[in-house]
């Protein structure tokens, strides 16, 4: 666990001086801490689990940085890459989880089956993967925010912080891309 | 959507913002002249804006509007005068009484838009005696409630003119005891009101009035319960939504977390308004005024002191409203007194005073608003408070809860720090040969550690992510028991501490049944000296119960986490070890109970491991047979003196089903009694407790595992009686918990078995009375749920189902109505680029051999095959089949017989099961039947 917290925190330098290639070189280490975080979740056997991305994303960034002092900058980095990679365990989990429930063949589906599915989670959670994904072509801003705010749970100051625009650009565009998904999920529920 | 577009949305968003919401939809209007699909667009932005508007960080923005189209307006037998306040439910209009002589003056509270009405209408009425029968002279009273001729509902409630206690106390300059005098008032109506079992949830100034004459009077007592966030109609953001009621700063630690809210939380926020009133200062330091930050704060931040909050030199981040940012000398003069003077003043009882009543834990606060006031009574009347300082454990606690934000690892090295210290005294105390004195310290030490090793990881593993401070906390603990029993080599209580720490270790780093850090090495690491402490333990004392307890337990938590690895052969052995040990030492002490229960537990998760096909296992059913026999003996015997256990009942109807499952294939009449006995317990459990929910479950699973053996034996009678008690049950869990999702899929599963059985049974009209009620439920879960793509597939095939059944009972429109409708939702659902391959068998079956046959397309199914093939890598013998079935039904014979060789090819070489040989069976018939169409052809 040391040598990859050193290892994370020096990539973050690098990356956060402008190399690209510690940027790829990270995405793996924190994905697959990540990964292992939310797996050990989600496959809880005690259903009194739920998921909290920020929470997780909070755990990795204890387990890979562990306690050391970090620039902002640094970290800002770290939570911009955590972000994603979150959202895509979600998606991925969230997938596999609509996915794997069906039986094979016409025939019956076992009952005991019907007990565990029919989580709500998964299908909105695709939804708004896909309006973000909309937003990200016409406004990546406001996309990226909503990333930051909704996957690693920073606040706007830090969104702005870490996005170097003004605090009132961030809640500005955080107000519109918040109502413009909040209605894409509503609609996707009237359908 | 275009950028261009985007961005005129964006400042058309934007500038209506700005506007008052009324003027907002004209302006847009204006600005959209002409262009319909902006409006319509931007209009929908706002609304949702608006209707979730505590905008971002709760810095919400009030609705102010001077003058509203309530004023003059009727409102059930009241008339609107004109609005005195804004609250983030709603507005409050001063009223009076149209139909009253006196003229008296009402306080009406609106409750804004896109709140589900009838639910707190509901809740209203039932609410509505308690109420009203609250009579205090410091309370003001709820006096009547409805809807408007618009349907939102209104609360009626005594007009109280006032200002709010904070305000009145620093307008009029009171002074502290003046300031405790009119507080204490308010303590005891809370403690009025929460006698009479009515809890306000959101106390707060601005709901604590004070008349000119200097009356408090508290305002909206039960009214947030009947507000409370479930009843709001927009499922998004419930965290936030949970709070959007209420003002952050007087919320409690437990209110925040979502947890149950007691007459302790109004004593929390009474605490919230004394520290307020007595030093214009909030109690916590969040890093920025952001809403999270503050819920942050209040959930993990120690209070300040309220003397120390006095001299704070810069005022707090400011919040919304009224932000006390006064100078230390303002705050002092509003006091009528100098900053020194109210620093003793506060120093000692009343910062203990108001420490207590805002204690994390509920029960260390005050018990009632009444012991607060008391304390308060005690404190001006310079007698001792019960308000102790805060003990050590307590302190230390703290530290545990700093680590958890992340903030201060350093506070809870201190402590260890701290007691190394101690320790280190011992050794030098030694030298002096201050032996008994060194003893005594020691052990306190001892104590130290151990009390956070066991107390305080108990106490915060359950709090989501605390895992990593609970390594933190656990690790440092072994490092310093570690040092200790190097001290003390020869004292097996210490070592018996030490293999503790490393099981609990070993927990928080890998075991699979708790939240851990997914380091299973590092978990096996630490078991294994577990393991080594108490196998050394049992050699100095083979007598000793508890360090066989010690080495049964590191055997079998090495047992639990190996497999995952992919090392069963070694957990075996473990879990071999960990049941010998367990079954000696129950068999020495015959009356201890839960030693059997544990020897029970092992038996289970070895036969778990030898051959549950639900995890990865060594495939010996017979080993895993016997070991399950052997819990259930265990627990039969429990029950033999205990009859009544509900532990042990339920863990022998547990094995019982795993028993059945194994020996379904060799004995069905033996597996039939087991699933039959656990039946009847889980029959008994339920009734006993029908709040249980899994116990229900397992009911549920226990009727169909006994009718799929009736059916089995052709005892369809039988089956169909245990499948319509699964109905049954799932419509009874429908009812008392209508919203359970996963109630109303067994409903449609059930209802399709009781439909299938039915059909085997030739009675057509009954299986599709069965099917249409499945197909009911299944229109409403995905008319609810239009994107779950699980509840879509199960509706296409559903209609398939049912199509066929319909023609084969003659009726041809309607079975062509569900087919064609079940086919078209399977080819939207196919087309999606995600679709598994399972998904796309399921819907070439449907093309293949639906009902009416007109509607067949073996092409389509052809092409779904082909996908499903290669998704799936290209030689699943099911998938070529399918293949090879569709191009029978195609007419392309030549390839059909090409992908059935390939089929049977690819099944499993050996088959030796009998479920494989019935396979290959009906493939080489399938095979020759097609090379039978290809010579004809």
């Amino acid at each position: 666990m040391s040598a990859s917290s050193n290892q994370v925190t020096e990539l973050l330098a690098d990356w956060s001086r402008g190399d690209v290639k510690a940027r790829e070189a990270l995405i793996p280490l924190v994905y697959d801490e990540l990964r292992r975080l939310a797996n050990s979740y989600l496959r809880q056997e005690r259903n009194d689990h739920t998921l909290q991305p920020t929470a997780l994303v909070h755990e990795a960034y204890l387990r890979l940085i562990a306690q050391r002092d970090i620039e902002w900058k640094d970290k800002g980095h770290f939570f911009a890459i955590t972000a994603q990679l979150m959202r895509r365990i979600l998606v991925d989990h969230a997938r596999s989880h609509l996915a794997e429930k069906r039986g094979r063949g016409v025939t019956k589906v076992p009952l005991d089956d019907a007990f565990v599915i029919a989580r709500e989670v998964p299908g909105k959670m695709l939804v708004l993967d896909e309006s973000l994904g909309c937003l990200a072509r016409v406004d990546p801003r406001q996309a990226q925010i909503v990333e930051l705010r909704v996957f690693a749970g920073l606040s706007v100051e830090e969104a702005a912080e870490f996005l170097g625009i003004s605090l009132a650009t961030v809640k500005r565009d955080w107000r519109m891309a918040k109502a413009w998904l909040s209605h894409e999920i509503e609609k996707s529920r009237d359908l | 959507m275009n950028p261009e577009k985007w961005e005129q949305m964006k400042q058309l968003f934007a500038s209506a913002l700005d506007l008052e919401p009324k003027a907002r939809r004209e302006f847009l209007r204006n600005a959209c002249r002409g262009n319909d699909s902006l409006f319509q667009e931007v209009e929908a932005l706002i609304a949702a804006h608006e209707s979730d508007s505590t905008a971002s960080n709760g810095q919400a923005t009030p609705i102010r509007t001077p003058i509203t189209r309530w004023d003059g307006r009727r409102i059930g037998p009241y008339r609107i005068l004109h609005r005195i306040g804004s609250g983030g439910m709603g507005d409050v209009y001063l009223a009076v009484r149209a139909d009253d002589t006196f003229n008296k003056r009402v306080a009406i509270k609106l409750v804004q838009a896109g709140i589900d009405t009838q639910e707190i209408l509901d809740r209203f009425r039932h609410e509505r005696r308690i109420l009203a029968a609250l009579d205090h002279p410091n309370i003001a009273r709820l006096l009547d409630g409805g809807t408007t001729d618009d349907g939102l509902p209104y609360f009626v409630m005594d007009f109280v003119e006032g200002t709010p206690i904070d305000e009145y106390s620093n307008n009029r300059r009171l002074s502290i005891s003046e300031r405790i005098a009119l507080f204490r008032q308010v303590c005891l109506a809370v403690h009025y009101v929460h006698q009479n079992l009515v809890v306000h949830r959101d106390l707060k100034p601005s709901n604590i009035l004070v008349t000119a004459d200097g009356m408090p009077k508290l305002l909206d007592f039960g009214i947030a319960k009947l507000l409370k966030p479930e009843f709001l109609s927009h499922p998004l953001d419930a965290t936030r939504m949970e709070f959007r009621l209420m003002t952050p700063w007087y919320a409690s630690p437990e209110q925040i977390r979502g947890e149950a809210v007691t007459t302790a939380s109004d004593v929390y926020s009474l605490g919230v308004i004394l520290y307020e009133l007595l030093t214009s200062r909030r109690p916590y330091r969040p890093k920025t005024d952001a809403f999270e930050e503050i819920l942050r704060a209040v959930s993990e931040q120690e209070p300040e002191r309220p003397s120390a909050a006095i001299g704070r030199p810069k005022p707090l981040a400011s919040g919304s409203e009224s932000a006390p940012t006064l100078s230390s000398a303002a705050i002092a003069e509003q006091r009528s007194t100098v900053v020194d003077k109210l620093k003793r003043q506060l120093s000692g009882d009343l910062d203990m005073i108001v420490m207590k009543a805002l204690r994390k834990e509920p029960q260390r606060r005050y018990p009632s608003a009444e012991q607060l006031s008391e304390d308060l009574r005690r404190q001006s009347e310079g007698l001792p408070v019960t308000a102790q300082r805060d003990s050590t454990r307590y302190r230390a606690g703290k530290f545990v809860r700093r680590h958890k934000a992340g903030v201060a690892a350093a506070g809870l090295v201190l402590v260890f720090l701290v007691a190394g210290v101690l320790a280190t005294t011992w050794q030098a105390r030694v030298a002096r040969s201050e032996r008994a004195e060194a003893e005594r310290q020691f052990n306190d030490v001892r104590k130290l550690t151990t009390s956070f090793l066991f107390e305080f990881d108990t106490a915060i593993q359950n709090l989501p992510g605390s895992t990593p401070a609970r390594q933190l906390l656990v690790e440092r603990a072994l490092e310093y028991l570690n040092k200790l029993a190097q001290q003390a080599r020869s004292d097996p209580g210490l070592q018996r501490e030490l293999a503790e720490a490393y099981l609990k270790v070993g927990d928080v780093q890998g075991n699979p049944y708790e939240a851990n850090l997914g380091d299973t090495q590092g978990a096996v690491e630490s078991y294994q000296k577990a393991l080594a402490i108490s196998q050394a333990l049992t050699r100095a004392h083979p007598e000793d119960r508890i360090s066989s307890e010690y080495l049964a337990r590191s055997y079998q938590s090495l047992g639990e986490v190996l497999p995952t690895l992919g090392k069963p052969t070694e957990a075996f052995a473990d879990l071999r070890q960990a049941t010998e040990i367990l079954a000696s030492l129950a068999n020495a002490r015959p009356a201890d109970q839960e030693l059997r229960f544990r020897l029970a537990n092992s038996y289970q998760v070895l036969g778990d491991l030898q051959g549950h096909s639900g995890i990865p296992n060594l495939g010996d059913q017979a080993g895993s047979l016997a070991s399950y026999r052997k819990a259930l003996d265990l627990y039969r015997s429990i029950l033999i003196t205990d009859a009544k256990n509900v532990r042990a009942r339920r863990g022998a109807a547990i094995v019982e089903i795993r028993i059945g499952d194994l020996e379904q294939g060799s004995d069905l009449k033996s597996a039939m009694k087991h699933y039959q006995s656990s039946l009847a317990t889980f029959e008994e459990l339920s009734a006993a407790d029908p709040n249980h929910a899994e116990d229900q479950r397992r009911l549920g699973l226990a009727y169909q595992k006994v009718g799929a053996i009736e059916e089995s034996l052709g005892n369809n009678r039988a089956a169909l009686e245990n499948y319509q008690k699964v109905s049954a049950l799932t419509e009874a869990r429908m009812r008392t918990d209508p919203n359970n999702a996963q109630a109303k899929m067994s409903y449609v599963v059930s209802h399709r078995y009781v439909g299938d059985l039915l059909y085997k049974m030739n009675d057509r009209a009954g299986a599709i009375a069965n099917y249409r009620q499945s197909l009911e439920m299944l229109e409403r879960l995905s008319a609810s749920e239009p994107n779950n793509v699980l509840t879509k597939g199960r509706l296409s095939e559903m209609l398939i189902v049912l199509g066929q059944a319909l023609a084969e009972t003659g009726k041809p429109t309607e079975a062509h109505e569900m087919t064609s409708r079940g086919l078209s939702i399977a080819k939207e659902l196919a087309a999606r680029e995600d679709a598994t391959p399972e998904e796309l068998f399921d819907y070439a079956q449907g093309f293949l051999g639906c009902e009416p046959a007109g509607l067949r397309q073996p092409q389509t199914a052809v092409e779904y095959a082909k996908r499903a093939l290669e998704k799936s890598g290209g030689s699943d013998s099911d998938y070529l089949d399918l293949l090879a079935r569709a191009y029978f039904e195609a007419g392309d014979f030549d390839r059909a017989v090409e992908n059935e060789e390939k089929a049977l090819h690819s099944l499993p070489p050996t088959a030796a099961s009998q479920a494989t040989t019935a396979k290959q069976r009906s493939l080489e018939a399938r095979l020759s039947k097609f090379r039978l169409a290809r010579k004809h052809n």
